[in-house]
């Protein structure tokens, strides 16, 4: 019975709000995670498709292929992933382990980088601070505090469109 | 000129800081030599000019061969130095190879001296052929703690590399070391077919030599050597695939991370936003629209519930004064009896109803109209567009 799925409300109002749900949100999490199959079939009968990461987090996948939104995320990652990189950590490893202080993000940072900001809209501090709270919204991080913020598991999700880039790159130098 | 091993470890005793300075530089100017030793000279010392000669006397350093102005540390000297600092270089699965090579001779060797019975060749035979393993148990454990070695220079990351150039040095270790000899020992077991064949050789010498004590030791002691090597080489192999393998896997992914991304930037710089329609990343933005929430529904249904309609109140009445004036068909058709020919209707009815609004006046004479259906404009009792007869 679908009316006795655990914490339905609350997964259902994050899910539908874009939010991705990983260990860190507990009983949402674990309710999704133990009864994944009934809250498929549920939210199929509804229109909204649950995907499950194989990173263990879930989230409903939208309609719009990249919205304005969505492009600001995408290269608010690119430019995190890049700048680690040439620090001379591991990225991947960086991005879960890591608490970042907004100040040191390297957005605005160079011309190149704020130049790649400005063409997706955020040309300035107030609006990067909305974009990190879109990404609080969203369950790809976390603030600690209001100036500083760890990401979540479910950043992987860009980290995959960063393979993506990746192999496209290598598919075009091949043919 | 043979060199005293005695003299040779007193002046390492002596200046081994000096030593380990110029092995780190490889190579360098008589001047940087003379610098050098001047920074490690102590008030023991002899003085720089005579330091400089016992390290050319002792066989230490040498000219190096692209230019007479430059010296080196010798390689013999270089290779002790490695094996005490654990800076082993590393051998590749060629030159492993190149010994197996040599192991098949040797064994090929020993054999036709055991089948000849030439006491003297095998004793040769079998001096060389623990000598050649030793040399590949020696080079398989350099392989080891040379790759732990580079694997944690890696790891720890002190000079802050980008992943990127990381890679390309696990890389080729992985691609120089780890895979040729996981080729040599798990895939093509080159290294076992050559061990099993010397060990039977062994097995055919103890036969054969069966009352000569002392060769008897040799051979068991051959075939100890046998034994530990193939139990090294192998433990060597697994314990740098375990060392390396995830450092590769690690560095192999987020190389392609920081490319996907930097070429995806790149893309962004020189195409604009388009440049990220490839990327499908669908996020749900679900509102809700015209939905009460809970609570106000209840709220709704509690005001409703037990409801009874009030009576409606009267109409109220319109002011005369205020009716809009209009034209009856009754009246009408009353006034048209009596008037006769009309020569102007419009203006007829706009003098017999002086209060109508126009559109009243139209919409009568179009009743005019329908009431004669049969009249004609050539009508000689109609006099305007319209015909109005009696």
């Amino acid at each position: 019975m679908t009316t006795e799925l655990p914490r339905l409300a609350d997964v259902f109002r994050g899910l539908s709000r874009g939010r991705h749900i990983c260990i860190d949100d507990g009983e949402s999490y674990w309710a999704l995670k133990e009864n994944v199959a009934l809250f498929h079939d549920l939210f199929e009968a509804l229109g909204f498709k649950l995907i499950a990461h194989q990173k263990n987090f879930f989230y409903f996948e939208g309609d719009e292929r990249l919205s304005d939104a969505s492009a600001r995320l995408v290269v608010f990652v690119f430019i995190l992933v890049e700048w680690l990189g040439d620090a001379g950590v591991l990225v991947e490893e960086e991005l879960l382990r890591r608490e970042f202080s907004i100040q040191e993000l390297p957005h605005f940072a160079t011309d190149r980088y704020r130049s790649y900001m400005v063409q997706v809209g955020v040309t300035d501090h107030d609006q990067f601070l909305l974009l990190v709270k879109t990404i609080e919204r969203l369950g790809i991080a976390q603030l600690i505090t209001e100036s500083r913020l760890r990401f979540r598991t479910p950043i992987y999700r860009f980290l995959d469109l960063c393979l993506k880039a990746d192999g496209q790159t290598q598919t075009s130098g091949s043919t | 000129m043979e060199t005293s091993p005695a003299a040779f470890f007193r002046f390492a005793a002596e200046h081994h800081e000096l030593l380990v300075d110029l092995f780190r530089r490889r190579s360098f100017t008589e001047g940087e030599l003379h610098e050098v030793i001047r920074r490690h000279e102590r008030p023991t010392h002899a003085n720089t000019v005579h330091v400089a000669e016992q390290l050319q006397s002792l066989g230490v350093i040498e000219p190096a061969p692209e230019a007479t102005s430059r010296l080196e540390i010798t390689r013999p000297v270089a290779s002790f130095l490695e094996f005490l600092l654990r800076e082993h270089r590393l051998s590749s699965a060629n030159v492993i190879q190149g010994y197996l090579a040599d192991l098949s001779e040797l064994s090929t060797e020993l054999e036709h001296a055991i089948r000849m019975k030439h006491d003297h060749g095998v004793e040769r035979a079998l001096q060389e052929v623990a000598d050649e393993v030793d040399q590949i148990r020696q080079d398989s454990h350099a392989n080891r703690v040379g790759i732990t070695d580079e694997a944690l220079k890696l790891k720890t990351n002190r000079e802050h590399r980008p992943a990127r150039l990381r890679y390309e040095t696990v890389n080729r270790l992985w691609d120089r070391y780890i895979v040729p000899l996981r080729d040599l020992l798990d895939t093509s077991k080159a290294m076992d077919a050559a061990l099993d064949r010397l060990l039977l050789i062994v097995q055919e010498g103890q036969t054969v030599y069966e009352g000569d004590s002392s060769m008897a030791r040799e051979f068991a002691s051959l075939r100890a050597r046998l034994i530990r090597l193939r139990r090294d080489a192998g433990a060597d192999h697994v314990e740098s695939v375990k060392e390396i393998s995830p450092l590769h896997e690690s560095l192999r992914r987020d190389t392609l991370l920081v490319r996907g991304a930097s070429t995806a930037l790149e893309r962004l710089g020189r195409e604009g936003v388009t440049a990220l329609d490839v990327f499908d990343l669908k996020i749900c933005s679900w509102r809700r629209e015209g939905l009460l929430r809970d609570a106000a529904v209840e709220a709704f249904l509690r005001n409703i519930s037990g409801y009874e309609p009030a009576p409606p109140g009267p109409l109220p009445e319109m002011p005369t004064s205020e009716l809009p004036a209009t034209i009856s068909d009754a009246d009408l058709h009353e006034r048209l009896s009596a008037a006769g020919i009309i020569p102007d209707v419009l203006g007829w009815l706009t003098r017999q109803f002086p209060t109508v609004s126009l559109s009243e006046i139209l919409r009568a004479r179009a009743s005019v109209g329908a009431r004669m259906p049969h009249a004609r404009r050539s009508d000689p009792r109609m006099s305007d567009d319209v015909g109005v007869s009696r």
